[in-house]
């Protein structure tokens, strides 16, 4: 699958599309993928060749995919893949208000990632450890799981260096959250509820 | 583990994917090439066969690892990458490229010796890269 990773705003769209479906009529691509676009971008490629997947930021505290880029997946039949499913390490609750970062590491500037910001929104992650606790998972896998209950069609792609994480990562798989326990994680990460801007605090979709 | 169709296009894969971009990217030092393998291939015997990759990673870095890590089994994975940036000769980020020339280039890769191709078509054959390593974000 190949994806426009980011719009860019001198190239329209529907040129974008053409040039990926031909690339698919030649057998060299499969299908066809955008990342971090709105609603409106997402319709008039869609119209010029069918979008498979769309891959924006989506996790339990980055839900603006909601408002409208999943309703015209749903609309368009579109796949959703969310990066960061796990806010970069946050709602996994290993990221404490005193854990280092070093420069190479996004964290270290990220302004959700400021220690105010991370006393700030602590509480999500109590909320998670929570219905971890119930089902006997880990805060990440419940965070995943969240993710999975949303639609059919999404595929969230949590990375890791290591084969514990990829193995607990995995697990999320079989949990199966309950309507009360989606309702309180929902709650918790309603808009507005989380501090900081999201990723480098100035994302926007194209 | 469970499988997912990707909305209408008939696309499935299994309902975890691994995102592959920290093993070389954003996320402090980028792991060696053994482990980054190792990593890739214990998703795949653990069922996943979603993979997600992008020039940018790296930049291109990624790509090559991710390639080299599913030669074996390319025939049973779905292998996702992504263009949008320009790059200098010494692999810096300028800006954003989509004309239709660019995507081609980014897919197909760029001439012999100017730098690591970028393209799906040759990651599992690429040799190791030589890109210098970025601090500002890739994703």
């Amino acid at each position: 699958m190949l994806y426009q990773h980011r719009v860019d705003p001198n190239v329209p769209i529907e040129d974008v599309a053409a040039t990926v479906g031909e690339l698919i009529e030649e057998g060299k691509v499969a299908h066809f993928g955008l990342s971090e676009v709105g609603a409106e971008t997402i319709r008039r490629a869609h119209n010029v060749q069918p979008v498979a997947a769309v891959q924006n930021e989506y996790s339990l505290w980055t839900r603006e995919p909601e408002a409208e880029v999943l309703p015209a997946c749903s609309e368009l039949g579109i796949g959703f893949v969310p990066w960061s499913p796990l806010g970069q390490g946050f709602l996994t609750g290993t990221v404490n208000e005193t854990r280092q970062f070093p420069a190479s590491d996004v964290r270290s500037w990220f302004p959700r990632f400021s220690p105010e910001a991370r006393a700030a929104n602590q509480p999500i992650v109590d909320t998670v450890r929570e219905v971890a606790a119930a089902h006997n998972a880990t805060p990440a896998q419940i965070a995943l799981a969240w993710l999975l209950a949303q639609r059919p069609w999404i595929v969230p792609i949590p990375g890791t260096r290591r084969l514990e994480r990829l193995q607990e990562n995995i697990g999320a798989d079989s949990i199966e959250l309950t309507a009360e326990e989606l309702g309180k994680l929902e709650a918790i990460t309603a808009t507005g509820n989380v501090q900081g801007g999201r990723g480098t605090g100035r994302e926007t979709y194209g | 583990m469970q499988i997912r169709t990707l909305g209408t296009s008939g696309l499935k894969v299994s309902a975890l994917g691994l995102g592959c971009m920290g093993l070389s990217a954003n996320y402090g030092e980028p792991v060696d090439e053994a482990a980054g393998i190792a990593l890739i291939r214990a998703a795949v015997d653990l069922g996943v066969t979603f993979f997600d990759t992008a020039e940018a990673y790296g930049p291109f870095t990624n790509e090559l690892l991710v390639g080299k890590a599913l030669a074996p089994v390319r025939e049973q994975v779905v292998i996702a990458t992504k263009f949008a940036f320009d790059y200098d000769e010494a692999g810096n980020r300028q800006g954003l490229n989509s004309s239709p020339a660019h995507i081609r280039q980014a897919l197909e890769g760029r001439s012999v010796g100017s730098r690591p191709s970028g393209s799906m078509c040759s990651i599992s054959t690429a040799s190791t890269p030589t890109c210098p390593s970025k601090t500002s974000p890739q994703r």
